[in-house]
């Protein structure tokens, strides 16, 4: 059964796409493998402490970008091949990119400031925070 | 469908309800949101016919009488439990007198607030007598639930336990009618917002249709009650100006 516990709401972002996004993210880092079953529709919004409606967009979601699905008796399915992770991956690197070049731009650096300071945190990796 | 069409209510020269129409379908979970003194418990008890009021209230085209009162159920603040009956002695007073009851759920919240069921409310905490009231409310088998500021003296974890609990075991068909100040514990928990101000609806929109705006609740509230950003500032110069005059 797919894990919910890692995922916490954060306020101002819509909460169906943070539950994608964790689905995704599940996918990538090899948490979630092919045919995991997602909690029922009703558990999910109750441990989530969010309406039905809205967990119910996020498996429409989820359907419609290929990585569940469901069947009868309203329970869902992962789908993980290497066409799904590499999907995933790339639009997780991508958002973040986009994410950090916002801010970045927003802090006055130019191209090539940013460029070189990927460069050297990439080179000298701070060791994560716990 | 309960509807709500035209309600106005008066207590002598003061307007409590001012041409209040909503309509509530099944299988919603509403918030309702407003100042003190805005009318949400008025509106709630012209509902249940426990007010006067001019404009009509109708369940699925009816008007709400003895025959189909029970398909509404209301918790409030006031409390409507009978403060010497054990909660068992509520179970069977209930199970006796509404057809739906529903025992099992009783039986679950009962032990999820971890309520004695055979000591009389009469002797429960503030906090304890408010999540009886709801419990009554939720294991009575209407259609639709009124609560009413049901969570005051609850703790926020028991608060918001209580909501998850209630999405796990509430229906489809079960509507709900909330009141309470908590916007941002509710916000996502809820699928439409009603706001009343000064006895009139002044807001009405769905979750999700809130959520493609990217406007959050607590906005949503503010800008539909012209709230004054600039009102905590006004008030610290004006503070300032006097403490300059010393």
């Amino acid at each position: 059964m797919i894990s919910f516990d890692g995922l916490r709401l954060e306020e101002g972002r819509p909460i169906y796409l943070q539950i994608v996004l964790h689905i995704k993210r599940g996918i990538v880092s090899g948490a979630i493998a092919d045919g995991d079953e997602l909690p029922s529709r009703r558990i999910l919004s109750a441990l989530l402490g969010v309406n039905p409606n809205t967990v119910q967009k996020a498996c429409r979601a989820l359907e419609e970008e290929g990585l569940i699905t469901s069947h009868a008796g309203a329970r869902s399915f992962a789908v993980v091949t290497p066409e799904t992770i590499a999907a995933c991956r790339a639009e997780l690197v991508r958002g973040g990119a986009e994410s950090w070049a916002r801010s970045a731009r927003g802090l006055g650096l130019g191209l090539d400031e940013a460029l070189e300071l990927i460069r050297e945190v990439w080179d000298n990796p701070k060791e994560e925070e716990q | 469908m309960l509807e709500i069409k035209d309600v106005t209510k008066r207590f002598g020269s003061k307007t409590a309800l001012n041409s209040v129409s909503l309509s509530l379908p099944r299988g919603e979970l509403v918030g309702l949101f407003g100042e003190n003194g805005a009318g949400k418990t008025t509106l709630m008890k012209c509902i249940l016919g426990l007010m006067g009021h001019s404009g009509q209230i109708t369940l699925d085209g009816e008007r709400i009488t003895r025959k189909n009162i029970a398909r509404l159920s209301f918790a409030t603040c006031e409390h409507s439990f009978f403060p010497d009956l054990s909660g068992a002695g509520h179970a069977d007073f209930y199970a006796a007198h509404f057809p739906a009851f529903r025992r099992r759920r009783f039986e679950v919240l009962m032990d999820f607030f971890s309520l004695p069921l055979n000591r009389a409310p009469r002797s429960f905490s503030t906090g304890q007598k408010n999540q009886f009231e709801v419990v009554l409310a939720l294991s009575q088998g209407a259609d639709y639930i009124l609560m009413d500021e049901p969570f005051s003296g609850s703790d926020v974890f028991n608060r918001e336990d209580f909501y998850k609990v209630l999405l796990g075991i509430l229906d489809n068909g079960e509507t709900v009618l909330l009141s309470t100040h908590m916007l941002e514990e509710v916000d996502s928990f809820i699928s439409r917002a009603v706001l009343l101000h000064s006895g009139r609806i002044t807001g009405d929109i769905s979750m999700s249709e809130l959520e493609e705006s990217g406007e959050s609740l607590m906005d949503y509230v503010k800008r539909a009650w012209n709230y004054r950003s600039d009102r905590i500032r006004r008030a610290i110069d004006e503070l300032s100006g006097e403490a300059g005059d010393r």
